[in-house]
């Protein structure tokens, strides 16, 4: 943190603030908008370690210690939740990333100019459409009776929403259709924001595309993919409730390959009406996710200081 | 080397058309459904080419125009404001924070940060806006809640800032005497404008999609959104599963749209998205940050 | 160039314009006294249509108005129910000298919309749901009004229209916490079958009376139609409702006797009516004669058989014939009588909300809701010669080319969902001639159960019943719909049975159950 590193007392903090008034007065919008949408409502936090009463507010009611907790992890199947949800996001980050900085590269090399224009349209797409949607479409392609897939591709009748081997291979294709597009843009914005003349040395220094795309782009991405990722890794507790809930239409049948926090969390909560254990859920996901972006965040920065997010 | 450039492009166009195949027929799968008559869809499956054709569903949509229509111009509202606003204070955010010489930088970053990670939870949110700021049943309860909706864009626009615009550039215009206002808006925004179109069809998004806010915060119709009146028949789905027993016959009053339907409305809440893309697309294209530097 | 400028300039503007817009709420956090009045006003601009109704209230002096939050499923709209309002605020005023504010939120909004406005004190009257035990979480969570006073000291008139069975069904520990609808309890199975096809293969549809000649008659039509669906799911992926109908009799939400005379609670996987129902349903799913998609369906068995695309689908009935919702259908002999179990009396009650600021005025809106006709008959129904017409009969019916679709208030078609609507003219496509007498006559003549009247108290046990609603939810829906053979899981759900200490809990319910019949 560089603020912290000056020496001297109040009077330096003044003119330091003084001295860049006119950004300080830009950022005093979002500073109070951050402190009353985020950081008012913080105290409640404390919810996760009371038993919350309506009547009496969150500040009167009775603490409560850990048991808030207790239903995360005095189930049998707490392992294979968590298992779940670490597991797909590791391998949404890992193939998400991957694939869509593949797109974003191959959308910058390819040089006609109108067939880029619509590969960039089209492949937006499924990220417009909500999660609800496509559960829709995912049961139009994979009804037994009806859908797509058995009708007219397989010509046979697979029970896809009672096999629970498929599904993890369903949910990773499903995610990483649903968000390739997105990213491949966000990458792709990175890439034609890379400064051209990087490009016109490389070539003067006769390398070739992949010469140029090893040792050009991708250093140049490098930012925008280690903040991507440290972002997502922050997020690692957490899933996407549409996609492992709506998805499999819930199915009974599926719950050991598609139950992840949030969605027992949200099954186990829906009956009890109990803020205190849904509090708890919330702060147990934050305070690894934190502890997870701490320790990257503090590798980053041992390696390349100015990449780090803060 | 020219033939050989040739095949990578064609290689290149085949993968990106697959690519574009496999977005696009399941949308189209959809589009389908929707004009494809109830019965066959449930006799003959799920088709591009159903057996028989019917409008049923959007003349539904349009006997609905009360609630549907009105949703839609309420989407519309929120998405133009909300995002104006949204962008603003991101990037007055964003723009000191890509300035190496700022002091405190890292600990602002860390305070936008920290807001990624914690929040208070959906109650005390929800108390303090209801109670003290009574946005309950207006626009801003739409709009309010999601205005730094991402601490991510903020970061997304702070790196875009640090790692394109040189820092002599904005060396030389402190020189020349301008003013921080005056080199953010004709410098560094001038030059940022891939990025600030790229947020605006992120953050627009976020709006179009919303359905939270009005959930938490919206009971009057007058104000609900299309993505509201989707949901709605999803929760309310929902709840039939669960609970329909108690309801007695009157739960056979209250019908659950059937599939068409909710596809029919899936298609006209996507569609002016697929509208308005290909227009904010061409910004994208033209370069401006390669031109900006270098002049 | 001049995009330039144009885009300088809205930024400048908007910037400003935001500049003064998060001053404004920084000061309103730091003194929200000051400046919170300015912020109404704005609010009451941006609302627009509210604003009417506003003032009105406030020209009706120092009236108290108390919100009811009712849920709809019904299509309705804002207009409508503004008018309603007035009509039931001039009611109001005229007689009890308060003001209501009507909130009409979705059905499937509805209970997480209510436990939000229940932390504020916006909310003072509202309906809630008690159909899987919830009210003791709504007593233990402290949400809802202990309301025993008051009501001991109401009208006779409120306090006879009460069974001793509903109060006991809104009680809790010998407290009052809500009043139930007045409807009647329980429910009685039948079958809905396509006319057209009961027509064309001569199915006589009152030889349908039980799971063997529903059977015969599915086989036959899977024969003559293999393109439809022999037997679909009631709704989604739900074969029928309730637990009732399959045999097994829901004492709380995990506890399950055989049959109705039965007091032994045991696991619903292991009571030998679900085994029975699940193995005829099972043998029509390898059949071919239940939808293959029955655990991922999202439409509803009856209209599926309304338009054809199924032939039948079972269906917990009350009074009302079911002909009257679904056209193009005929139902079945009744496959079960009808019972009641304790989770039916009182599934849908109107109560207080702890936070309320104005309790008294609260309740004297509710225990109008119970008394008084005009006022129940105003908010279910509308305005009469606009949502609703009397009939030269004196029955109840939609204008001139209304319908469920199009009437704007909705009350109409979801008359279920208030407190009392005896109290209301009948319906002119209703059977009978008084619903009141027939309610009575129904509870009257439902099979109850010796359980009925026990109260289980959950609170304490919330880990076991999360634990255990997972696992209910992980089979019970595959096997009810017979994708997956109950045998073929049963050791499995035992052993998870085992593991979650469900056994343990059962004998605690088989002993409370014990004393409480021993006391009767």
């Amino acid at each position: 943190m560089n603020g912290t590193k000056k020496k001297g007392g109040s009077p330096r903090i003044a003119k330091n603030l003084w001295g860049h008034r006119e950004l300080y007065l830009m950022m005093l919008p979002g500073i109070l908008y951050l402190l009353i949408n985020n950081y008012l409502p913080i105290g409640g936090l404390s919810l996760a370690f009371k038993k919350y009463d309506y009547s009496k507010g969150i500040a009167s009611s009775p603490w409560s210690g850990l048991s808030n907790f207790k239903f995360l992890f005095s189930t049998k199947d707490a392992g294979m939740i968590i298992r779940n949800t670490l597991g797909y996001n590791f391998i949404f980050i890992l193939l998400g990333t991957v694939f869509a900085i593949a797109v974003a590269i191959i959308l910058n090399e390819i040089r006609a100019e109108l067939p880029k224009k619509i590969y960039q349209i089209f492949i937006l797409i499924p990220y417009l459409v909500s999660m609800v949607v496509v559960s829709y479409i995912a049961f139009a392609f994979l009804s037994t009776d009806n859908g797509f897939i058995n009708n007219s591709i397989l010509h046979s009748r697979v029970n896809w929403y009672m096999t629970p081997k498929y599904w993890p291979y369903i949910l990773v294709f499903v995610n990483l259709w649903k968000s390739f597009g997105y990213n491949s843009i966000i990458y792709y914005a990175t890439v034609i924001g890379i400064d051209s003349s990087l490009y016109e040395a490389a070539v003067v220094d006769g390398a070739n595309r992949w010469q140029r795309i090893w040792h050009v782009t991708l250093p140049g991405l490098k930012p925008t993919i280690i903040t991507m990722t440290l972002l997502a890794v922050g997020r690692i507790f957490y899933s996407d409730f549409g996609l492992f809930y709506q998805v499999p239409m819930n199915s009974g049948l599926l719950y050991d390959v598609t139950t992840t926090i949030d969605v027992y969390v949200y099954k186990s909560l829906i009956l009890l009406n109990d803020v205190g254990r849904s509090a708890a859920a919330g702060f147990f996901q934050s305070i690894c996710g934190f502890i997870l972006v701490l320790t990257a965040n503090l590798v980053v920065s041992k390696i390349d200081k100015e990449n780090a997010l803060f | 080397m020219v033939q050989h450039d040739k095949l990578q492009q064609t290689i290149m166009h085949i993968f990106m058309g697959i690519l574009v195949l496999t977005c696009v027929l399941p949308f189209l799968l959809m589009v389908m459904a929707s004009l494809t008559e109830e019965a066959t869809l449930t006799r003959n499956g799920y088709s591009f080419f159903p057996e028989v054709f019917s409008l049923e569903t959007y003349r539904y949509i349009i006997r609905s125009a009360n609630t549907i229509l009105r949703g839609y111009g309420m989407t519309i509202v929120v998405t133009v404001i909300g995002t104006l606003c949204n962008l603003t204070l991101t990037i007055l955010y964003a723009y000191p924070l890509s300035r190496r010489d700022l002091p405190y930088r890292g600990f602002l970053s860390f305070f936008l940060f920290f807001t990624m990670l914690f929040n208070g939870g959906l109650v005390p949110t929800y108390m303090m806006y209801a109670n003290t700021f009574h946005i309950k049943n207006t626009i801003f309860a739409l709009i309010v809640p999601s205005l730094m909706m991402n601490a991510f864009y903020v970061i997304m626009m702070r790196s875009f800032f640090s790692s394109s615009i040189p820092d002599s550039l904005i060396e030389a215009a402190k020189l020349d005497g301008a003013s921080e206002r005056k080199i953010l808006t004709s410098i560094v925004l001038s030059l940022s404008k891939p990025m600030v179109v790229t947020l605006v069809l992120m953050v627009g998004l976020g709006y179009w999609n919303d359905w939270m806010n009005g959930l938490y915060y919206v009971t009057d119709q007058g104000l609900f959104t299309i993505q509201m009146i989707l949901n709605n028949m999803i929760n309310n789905i929902e709840f039939l599963t669960r609970n329909a027993s108690m309801l007695g016959s009157a739960a056979a009053n209250l019908k659950i749209p059937q599939v068409g339907i909710r596809m029919g409305i899936a298609v006209i809440a996507v569609l002016p998205i697929l509208i308005i893309y290909p227009f904010l697309q061409k910004y994208f294209v033209k370069g401006i940050v390669i031109g900006g530097v270098k002049g | 160039m001049k995009r330039k400028i144009v885009a300088t300039l809205l930024c400048a503007a908007m910037t400003l314009g935001l500049l003064a817009g998060c001053g404004g709420s920084g000061d309103t956090a730091a003194s929200d006294g000051e400046t919170a009045p300015a912020q109404e006003s704005e609010e009451q601009e941006a609302a627009g249509e509210e604003a009417p109704a506003d003032t009105k209230a406030a020209d009706a002096g120092d009236m108290v108005t108390v919100s009811l939050y009712i849920p709809t499923l019904a299509p309705y709209t804002e207009e409508a129910i503004t008018e309603v309002q007035d009509a039931v605020n001039a009611h109001l005023a005229e007689n009890y000298g308060i003001q209501t504010k009507l909130v009409y939120i979705e059905m499937g909004n509805f209970e997480k919309s209510i436990n939000l406005a229940m932390t504020t004190d916006e909310l003072d009257v509202t309906c809630y749901f008690t159909g899987n035990g919830q009210l003791s979480n709504y007593v233990n969570n402290g949400q809802l009004l202990d309301i025993t006073d008051r009501f001991e000291s109401a009208s006779d008139e409120l306090k006879n229209s009460f069974t001793d069975a509903e109060i006991t069904s809104s009680s809790m520990g010998g407290r009052m916490y809500g009043l139930p609808r007045k409807y009647q309890f329980g429910g009685q199975e039948v079958v809905v079958m396509n006319q057209a096809i009961v027509e064309e293969l001569g199915i006589d549809p009152m030889s349908v009376k039980d799971m063997d000649s529903l059977g015969e008659v599915l086989y036959q039509v899977h024969e003559a139609h293999p393109e439809i669906y022999a037997l679909v799911p009631q709704s989604t992926n739900d074969m029928t409702w309730c637990s009732l109908w399959i045999g097994g009799i829901g004492l709380t939400s995990f506890a399950y006797t055989n049959d109705i005379d039965s007091t032994e609670v045991k696991s619903i996987f292991e009571t030998d009516s679900f085994r029975e129902f699940c193995s005829y349903t099972n043998k029509w799913y390898n059949d071919g004669l239940i939808m293959p998609d029955a655990i991922s369906n999202t439409q509803e068995g009856s209209s599926m058989v309304t338009a054809g695309a199924a032939f039948a689908c079972l269906h917990n009935a009350d009074i009302d014939p079911l002909e009257m919702f679904y056209p193009n259908t005929v139902s079945s002999a009744v496959l079960i009588e009808p019972r009641a179990i304790p989770t039916d009396i009182g599934n849908l009650q109107y109560g207080i909300s702890s936070n309320s600021a104005h309790p008294d005025e609260a309740f004297t809106l509710l225990s109008a809701l119970y008394t008084d006709a005009r006022l129940h008959t105003l908010l279910s129904f509308g305005i009469e010669g606009k949502h609703y017409v009397i009939n030269e009969d004196g029955r109840a019916a939609y204008p001139e080319g209304m319908t469920a679709e199009n009437e704007p208030y909705g009350g109409f078609a979801a008359t279920a969902t208030y407190p009392n609507y005896l109290l209301n003219p009948v319906k002119a496509d209703a059977p009978v001639d008084d619903y009141k007498s027939i309610v009575d006559e129904w509870n009257k003549n439902v099979k109850v159960s010796p359980t009925f009247g026990f109260f289980f108290d959950m609170s304490e046990y919330g880990d076991f019943i999360t634990a255990y609603k997972n696992l209910e939810e992980k089979y019970l829906h595959p096997i009810k719909t017979g994708s997956v053979a109950l045998d073929d899981v049963l050791p499995s759900i035992q052993s998870e049975l085992e593991s979650i200490g469900f056994y343990e809990m059962i004998k605690k319910v088989q002993t409370e159950l014990d004393a409480y019949l021993a006391g009767q």
